[in-house]
């Protein structure tokens, strides 16, 4: 039997390369897609630590790996042409332009939020009308919560962090993990890939920066979802039967709190992982049951994940 | 602290992927022939065994 160290390999017998290459991929798939969801989902701190531990060395390995694959020449990723690197670059300038737009309006409303709309969207007849999800509401005066869910609170508070289950100042927990799959948990649709899955684009997309658009909503009052109008709407996008105020909304990131606005918090479909909760309605069962805030009526204290 | 059900099933795919990749490991050290490639696997053998062990000490 011979063994060639790159090139050509005998029927059973892997070469060199072939064995390279196996063990590579076997690294990016246990990283991708056990330890990063399971850094993500575990809720102990110490098993929390010993999967980002596990995830960093097999990052590491990987990268050995693939070194050594590529000194060989065995893996030499393509550059990217010149039309690609054009189209990220505006890409890019198009993402700084609308971030500067955003804070434009921002000043320009100094801070103070404007609510429109007045269509009732927990009515069963109007809540169909949601599409997409996620996108979080706010119909009072907050400043743009950036490095978290997009979070609406209907005073002042501080943003909690490092658990899915964030209660308000009202003792209402609020999920802010993801939805199943991957990506990060309170950040909303993680890439701009993902927004054509969570229902299109958020109306301020699709207009001049100034407009009110995109805020599905009441005056603030008891849940209405109104977007993040002072911003020119952040279109408050949303999923799932909500047929009161307080009811609990399935299946999306839509929170209602029994103050007024309900809250995104979570990301939606795909990736990543967050926090400690379940990432979905499915994944509850495996979680042990219901929270218990979801067996008492509205306005009662609950709300601690147990 | 009890393990929930989540980081039970993830705990247990990692540990029967960390296996399983030790044995390919072993596998292949009988048939790589560039001591390169050979120290590498051998490195990464050793990391996979540890990595099973950090993860089984959190099964009570």
């Amino acid at each position: 039997m011979s063994h060639t160290f790159g090139t050509g390999s005998e029927q059973g017998v892997l070469t060199d390369r072939e064995i390279a290459e196996d063990i590579l991929t076997g690294k990016k798939y246990i990283s991708n897609y056990y330890y990063a969801p399971a850094v993500l989902e575990s809720m102990d701190p110490k098993l929390r630590s010993t999967f980002q531990q596990v995830h960093n060395n097999t990052q590491s390995q990987a990268k050995q790996v693939f070194d050594y694959l590529n000194s060989k020449g065995w893996y030499k990723p393509r550059q990217a042409d010149a039309q690609s690197v054009n189209d990220l670059r505006n890409a890019a300038q198009e993402s700084k332009q609308i971030l500067s737009s955003i804070a434009g309006e921002i000043s320009d409303t100094g801070g103070k939020s404007r609510v429109i709309g007045n269509q009732n969207i927990y009515s069963p007849e109007s809540s169909s009308n949601l599409p997409g999800g996620g996108w979080q509401s706010q119909s009072y005066s907050q400043p743009l919560q950036t490095g978290s869910a997009w979070q609406s609170q209907a005073e002042s508070q501080p943003f909690q962090a490092g658990t899915g289950w964030q209660p308000t100042y009202s003792q209402t927990p609020q999920w802010t993990g993801t939805q199943a799959g991957e990506g990060q948990s309170g950040m909303g649709p993680s890439s701009l890939a993902q927004w054509t899955r969570w229902g299109g684009q958020p109306s301020w997309m699709q207009s001049g920066t100034g407009g009110l658009h995109g805020a599905y909503g009441s005056q603030g009052v008891s849940g209405g979802y109104s977007g993040y109008t002072g911003y020119g709407g952040y279109g408050s996008y949303g999923t799932g039967a909500v047929s009161s105020p307080q009811s609990f909304q399935t299946g999306t990131g839509w929170q209602p709190t029994y103050s007024q606005t309900p809250q995104w918090t979570g990301t939606q479909a795909g990736e990543g992982q967050s926090g400690m909760g379940p990432s979905s309605l499915a994944q509850w069962t495996r979680w042990g049951g219901q929270p218990s805030w979801m067996q008492s009526q509205p306005g009662t204290q609950t709300g601690q994940w147990r | 602290m009890a393990l929930t059900q989540t980081e039970s099933w993830y705990l247990a795919e990692s540990i029967k992927g960390e296996t399983l990749m030790c044995q390919k490991l072993a596998n292949y050290l009988n048939q790589v022939q560039d001591p390169e490639l050979r120290r590498l696997v051998l490195d990464l053998q050793r990391t996979c065994r540890q990595h099973v062990d950090m993860l089984t000490g959190h099964i009570s």
